[in-house]
C-alpha cells in the first residue's frame, strides 16, 4: 500500500468520492450483459449450471471485484505501470509459446495450477496502455512524423508475431486493427495510414502461405459457404439456420432445438450469439446489440471528456478492442466474415476473456473517475 | 450564402478537421476527438449492417431446412426396398463410425500411426493433422466393419469415439444402381427410388418395386455382353409390361456400386431416363402409325423411293440402295428414309407435332426417380423438320419416352405411364387412347414383319415370337458438328409375344464399334437385335404364364 500511496498525486480523490463518480449506468449495462451470458450458458447445458454457468458465475464475481478495484486505483498508478504491464504480458506470451498447454490445437493458455490464463487477452490492454504512454510522452506533435511510429510499430509487432504463431490469427488481426485505429485517431497522416493498409494488402499472400490448413479452409469456405456443407461451412450454415429459425421473438428460453441437438459446435463460446438469436429471436439479438451500443456511447462520452492524452488513447483502445471483437464474432455467426475463434465480450464462456474484459471496463471507468487528472507530457505536476 | 454555408456549417467544419492534413491552428487532441467521432460513426454503421444482416438471416435467407448430422439418427433409419417378388434390394443395418476427440489425444502422431495400422488406406500424416484439429469431434473413418471396430478397440487408445451409425446396404450392389439409387454417408437420398420415395422410406415404410430381380439380372448380363463385344460408350436397357406400364428391368451401363459409389460422374448418368438420343428409324413407328391413323394410306400404298429428296442444300438418302418402288409395309421393314419422308407428306407439321405431343414425346415423362430428362425438339417445325423427324433425326428423346410411346402403338392404342412401383391390383390400367385398336393391330403386324422379313431378322432365332423396330441413328460429331459417317446410336425396341403383345424390351448402344470388316457392322440389326432376342429367350421362360412359346 505504501508504494501505491507514493504513486498517488497530490489532488487525490477520496474513495467515497470515487464511488460517487463511478459511471453506475455503465456498471449496470455490463452486469445485464454478463447475466444474459450466464442465462445462455445455463441453457446451453440444457438447463444445468454445470459445466459452464457455474464456473462463469465465479469468474463474473471475480471480474466485477477486479473491475471496481481497477476503477478506483489512482490513474497515476496505471500510467506509471504501463510499460511494466506490457513487459509482463510480453513475457507471458513468450512463456506460453514454450510451455503453454495445447487447447484445441493451439497453444494459448498458461496453466498456473489454480487458474488458466490466456496471455493474448491480457496483452490487448497492456499494449493499449504502453502505446498511450508512449504517445503521451511524445508530446503534441508526436504522431505527425512517420519516424515517430517506429517504436509503436515495434511495440505492436512483437505481440502480434507471438500471437500469430500460437496460432490465433483472429486475435492478431484484431490487435492490428485496434492499434491501426489508435494510430489513426491520434493523428497520423492519411498518407501513412493508406501506406500501411496497402502494405498489409501486399503482405496478404505471404500470410496465406503460413496459414494452417484449417484457417485456409475457413477463408475459402467463407468465400463460398456451400463449398463444404458438412465440414467447416457446416458451422456457419447451422448458425444461420439457428438464427433464422428464431424469427422475431425466438423459440423461448431453453427451447432452441438447433443448439440443444448439438447442431451448433462451440455453442457456449464462439456461437453464443447464435443461441441468443434462436431462443430470443431478432428482438433479443437487437436488445443485446443495443446494450453494446450504450457501452459505445459511454466510451465516446469518456473519450471526449478526459483531460489527459494518455486517458484518451487508452479509452479509444478499449472501445476499439471491444467493438472489433463484437463485429468479428457477430459477423462470423451470421456468415459475413470468415470463422474465427473470437469470443463475444461479456457473453462467451471463457475465463480470461470475461475477467479481462471486465478489467478493461474497470480501466475505462477509472479514466472517467479521474477524468480531470493531468498526466505526463500534458500534466503540469510531473 | 453558399460560401457561408460551406465555411460555417458544423458538418463541413467537422469533415475539414477530420480529413485535413496536419493543421497548426487545431490542437492535436481535437483532431483525435474528431477522428474518433469518425470511428464511432463507422461502428454505428457496423451495427446498422449487423441489424440489416440479422433481419436478412431471419427473414430472407433461404437455407436448407436441415443439414443432417448424427443428432438426427432417427432420420437415418429408413424403410427397406424390395423387388416385386420380395427380394431385398436395400436395407439398413447397424454399424459404427470411428471418431476422435482431439482434445483428449496427447500424441497425435503416435495415435495416427496406430490407427493407420488398422486402416492402411489412411495416410498417417494427414490423419495426424486432423487429430490435432481445432474441434472436439473429428471423424476418422465412417461406416467401419465389425472387425475394424474390434481391432481399434484392442489398441486401447485415448480419445476414441465409437459412434453407432446405421449403415445402408444394397445386397445386389451395382445390379440395380440406377433404379434403386443410393443414399450418401449421411443417409440423405441421392438418386433413384431412394430419392424419389424418400418420404415413404424415412417414415419407415417399405417400398416394393415393379422390378423383377431375375429379369434385371438377365438384362444386365446381356448389356454387359454387348458392352464387351461392341465397346460402346454406354448402353441402356428397359423391360416394360405394356399392359400396365410396370417396369420389370432397367439397366444403364456403365454404372456404380451404391455400396461404394466413388466412380466417375458419368457412371451415375441414367442412360435410360435422363440420356436423350436421336433415335433414328424407330421413330418411323410414329410416322407410319399417324399416316395409318389418319387413313391417308394403306399398308400396300406404293411410293417411288428411287430419287433422293432434296430440300435446299440437303438431300435425304437411304443407307442401302433399295427397290425403286416400295409399299408402306416395305418402307417400314426395310427402313427407308426416303419412303418415310414421302409418307410424312401425307400429313401436316401440326398433325405430326400434335401426335408426338399426345404420345408424351415432347415433354419430360414422369417416373418415381429423379434424373428424368426432357426431350430436345425442333424449335422451328417446318417441312424439313417434319421430314427429318419422320425418320428420327432432329429430335432427341429418352429410352423411357420411346418405350412409353411404343407400348401405346401395340397394346391396342392406350398410352400408359411407366412406373417403377409394383402395381398390386389386377384391375386393368386406364390411360388416354392415342390410336385406334385397328391401327394398333396394323402396327403389330408391321413389327412382326420387321423381324420376319426386314432389319430385325436376327430376332427370328428367339424362343418366343418377337416383333419390333430397329433404329440406327448417325451421331453428331462434336468436332465438326455434322452427322458422323461412322458413329451411331443403335437400338432395337422389341415386343413379345408379338401375336398377343405383353412386354417391351428395348436396348440401345451409344456408339458401338462393329465386329468384322465392312460397312454397317455397327447397325442396330447387328448389335442391338441379337441382344434383345437373347434377353427375350431368357425372360420369356420366367414370365411364362402370360407368354406363349412358339408352337
Amino acid at each position: 500500500m505504501a508504494i501505491i500511496a507514493s504513486l498517488i498525486g497530490r489532488r487525490r480523490q477520496s474513495f467515497t468520492e470515487k464511488l460517487v463518480q463511478m459511471p453506475w449506468g455503465l456498471v449496470i449495462v455490463v452486469t445485464i450483459l454478463c447475466v444474459i451470458g450466464l442465462f445462455m450458458l445455463y441453457s446451453a447445458a440444457a438447463g444445468n449450471f454445470d459445466p459452464w454457468a457455474s464456473k462463469q458465475l465465479v469468474r463474473f464475481a471475480i471480474g466485477m471485484v477486479l473491475m471496481l478495484g481497477i476503477a478506483t486505483v489512482p490513474i497515476r498508478f496505471w500510467y506509471r505501470a504501463s510499460y511494466v504491464i506490457y513487459a509482463l504480458a510480453l513475457i507471458l506470451l513468450v512463456v506460453v509459446k514454450f510451455q503453454g498447454s495445447i487447447g484445441m490445437g493451439a497453444q494459448r493458455w498458461l496453466d498456473f495450477g489454480f487458474v488458466r490464463v490466456q496471455p493474448s487477452e491480457i496483452m490487448k490492454y497492456a499494449l493499449i496502455m504502453a502505446l498511450a504512454r508512449f504517445f503521451d510522452q511524445r508530446g503534441s506533435d508526436g504522431a505527425s512524423q512517420w519516424l515517430a511510429l517506429v517504436i509503436p510499430l515495434i511495440l505492436l509487432a512483437a505481440p502480434v508475431g507471438l500471437i500469430a504463431v500460437q496460432p490465433d490469427l483472429g486475435t492478431a488481426v484484431i490487435l492490428i486493427m485496434a492499434c491501426g485505429m489508435i494510430f489513426f485517431t491520434i493523428g497520423i497522416s492519411w498518407w501513412v495510414l493508406g501506406g500501411g493498409i496497402l502494405t498489409l494488402i501486399a503482405a496478404a499472400p505471404l500470410v496465406w502461405h503460413y496459414l494452417h490448413d484449417y484457417q485456409k479452409a475457413r477463408v475459402l469456405v467463407f468465400l463460398d459457404s456451400s463449398r463444404d456443407p458438412l465440414g467447416t461451412g457446416y458451422n456457419i450454415i447451422q448458425s444461420k439456420i439457428a438464427i433464422g429459425s428464431g424469427g422475431w421473438t425466438g423459440k423461448g428460453f431453453m427451447q432452441g432445438t438447433q443448439s440443444h441437438l448439438n447442431f451448433l459446435p462451440e455453442k457456449q463460446t464462439d456461437f453464443i450469439f447464435t443461441m441468443l438469436g434462436e431462443e430470443f429471436g431478432f428482438l433479443g439479438a437487437i436488445f443485446v446489440l443495443c446494450l453494446y451500443g450504450i457501452v459505445l456511447l459511454y466510451g465516446y462520452r469518456i473519450v471526449s471528456r478526459v483531460a489527459s492524452r494518455y486517458a484518451r488513447i487508452v479509452a479509444i483502445g478499449i472501445i476499439g478492442f471491444m467493438f472489433l471483437s463484437i463485429f468479428v464474432n457477430v459477423g462470423m455467426v451470421m456468415g459475413m466474415i470468415p470463422a474465427k475463434g473470437v469470443p463475444l465480450p461479456f457473453l462467451s464462456y471463457g475465463g480470461t476473456s470475461l475477467v479481462v474484459t471486465l478489467c478493461g471496463m474497470g480501466l475505462l471507468m477509472n479514466l472517467w473517475i479521474h477524468r480531470d487528472a493531468r498526466l505526463g507530457a500534458g500534466g503540469v505536476e510531473d | 450564402m453558399i460560401a457561408k454555408f460551406l465555411e460555417r456549417h458544423p458538418i463541413i467544419e467537422w469533415l475539414w478537421l477530420v480529413f485535413s492534413k496536419q493543421r497548426t491552428d487545431v490542437a492535436p487532441d481535437q483532431i483525435a476527438l474528431m477522428r474518433f467521432s469518425l470511428v464511432v460513426a463507422l461502428f454505428l454503421l457496423g451495427f446498422l449492417i449487423i441489424f440489416v444482416r440479422n433481419l436478412d438471416v431471419v427473414f430472407f435467407v433461404q437455407l436448407p431446412q436441415h443439414v443432417p448430422r448424427t443428432a438426427e439418427k432417427y432420420n437415418m433409419v429408413r424403410g427397406n426396398i424390395y423387388d416385386r417378388n420380395g427380394q431385398l434390394l436395400a436395407t439398413t443395418v447397424m454399424g459404427h463410425s470411428l471418431a476422435v476427440d482431439p482434445k483428449k489425444i496427447v500424441d497425435s502422431n503416435e495415435t495416427a500411426r496406430q490407427i493407420s495400422t488398422v486402416f492402411p488406406e489412411l495416410d498417417p500424416l494427414t490423419l495426424s493433422r486432423s487429430l490435432s484439429k481445432d474441434r472436439s469431434f473429428v471423424y476418422v473413418k465412417r461406416d467401419i466393419t465389425p472387425q475394424q471396430l474390434a481391432a481399434v478397440k484392442s489398441l486401447n487408445l485415448k480419445g476414441m469415439i465409437y459412434e453407432p451409425m446405421p449403415h445402408r446396404v444394397y445386397p445386389y450392389g451395382s445390379l440395380l444402381s440406377h433404379a434403386v439409387g443410393m443414399v450418401n454417408i449421411d443417409h440423405q437420398p441421392q438418386s433413384g427410388i431412394e430419392y424419389g420415395r424418400n418420404r415413404d422410406l424415412v417414415n419407415l415404410d417399405n417400398v416394393n418395386l415393379s422390378i423383377d430381380v431375375r429379369v434385371q439380372q438377365i438384362l444386365y448380363g446381356e448389356l454387359q455382353t454387348v458392352m464387351k463385344r461392341f465397346t460402346p460408350k454406354g448402353a441402356g436397357g428397359i423391360v416394360m409390361n405394356i399392359r400396365n406400364g410396370e417396369i420389370l428391368g432397367l439397366v444403364s451401363l456403365p454404372d456404380f456400386d451404391p455400396n461404394n459409389p466413388y466412380v466417375p460422374d458419368e457412371n451415375h448418368i441414367n442412360r435410360v431416363t435422363s440420356g436423350v438420343y436421336e433415335m433414328g428409324s424407330t421413330f418411323k413407328i410414329f410416322n407410319t402409325a399417324l399416316a395409318l391413323e389418319l387413313k391417308k394410306l394403306r399398308l400396300d400404298s406404293q411410293f417411288d423411293v428411287s430419287q433422293p429428296i432434296v430440300i435446299g442444300n440437303d438431300s435425304i438418302n437411304d443407307f442401302e440402295k433399295l427397290s425403286p418402288i416400295l409399299t408402306v409395309e416395305q418402307i417400314f421393314t426395310e427402313s427407308s428414309n426416303i419412303g418415310s419422308a414421302l409418307i410424312s407428306d401425307q400429313f401436316t407439321t401440326e398433325q405430326q407435332r400434335g401426335f408426338l405431343r399426345s404420345l408424351g414425346l415432347l415433354k419430360a415423362p414422369s417416373l418415381e426417380i429423379p434424373g428424368v430428362g426432357a426431350p430436345i425438339a425442333p424449335k422451328n417445325w417446318e417441312r424439313i423438320q417434319k421430314i427429318t423427324v419422320s425418320y428420327g433425326h432432329g429430335i432427341s428423346v429418352s429410352m423411357l419416352q420411346m418405350a412409353k410411346a411404343t407400348a401405346a402403338m401395340v397394346n391396342g392404342g392406350i398410352l400408359l405411364e411407366p412406373s417403377l412401383i409394383l402395381n398390386e391390383t389386377t384391375e386393368p390400367v386406364h390411360g388416354p387412347r392415342v390410336i385406334s385398336a385397328d391401327t394398333s393391330q396394323k402396327m403389330q403386324n408391321l413389327f412382326k414383319l420387321v423381324v420376319q422379313q426386314g432389319t430385325g431378322g436376327a430376332a427370328r432365332s428367339s424362343e418366343y415370337p418377337i416383333g419390333g423396330k430397329t433404329g440406327t441413328a448417325q451421331k453428331v460429331d462434336p468436332e465438326t458438328r455434322r452427322y458422323s459417317n461412322s458413329s451411331v446410336n443403335a437400338s432395337f425396341v422389341g415386343i413379345f409375344p408379338i401375336d398377343n403383345p405383353q412386354y417391351l424390351v428395348m436396348i440401345l448402344l451409344d456408339d458401338p464399334k462393329g465386329e468384322g470388316v465392312g460397312r454397317y457392322q455397327n447397325t442396330a440389326g447387328k448389335v442391338a437385335v441379337p441382344a434383345v432376342s437373347s434377353t427375350v429367350s431368357q425372360i420369356g421362360a420366367l414370365l411364362g404364364k402370360t407368354v406363349g412359346a412358339k408352337p
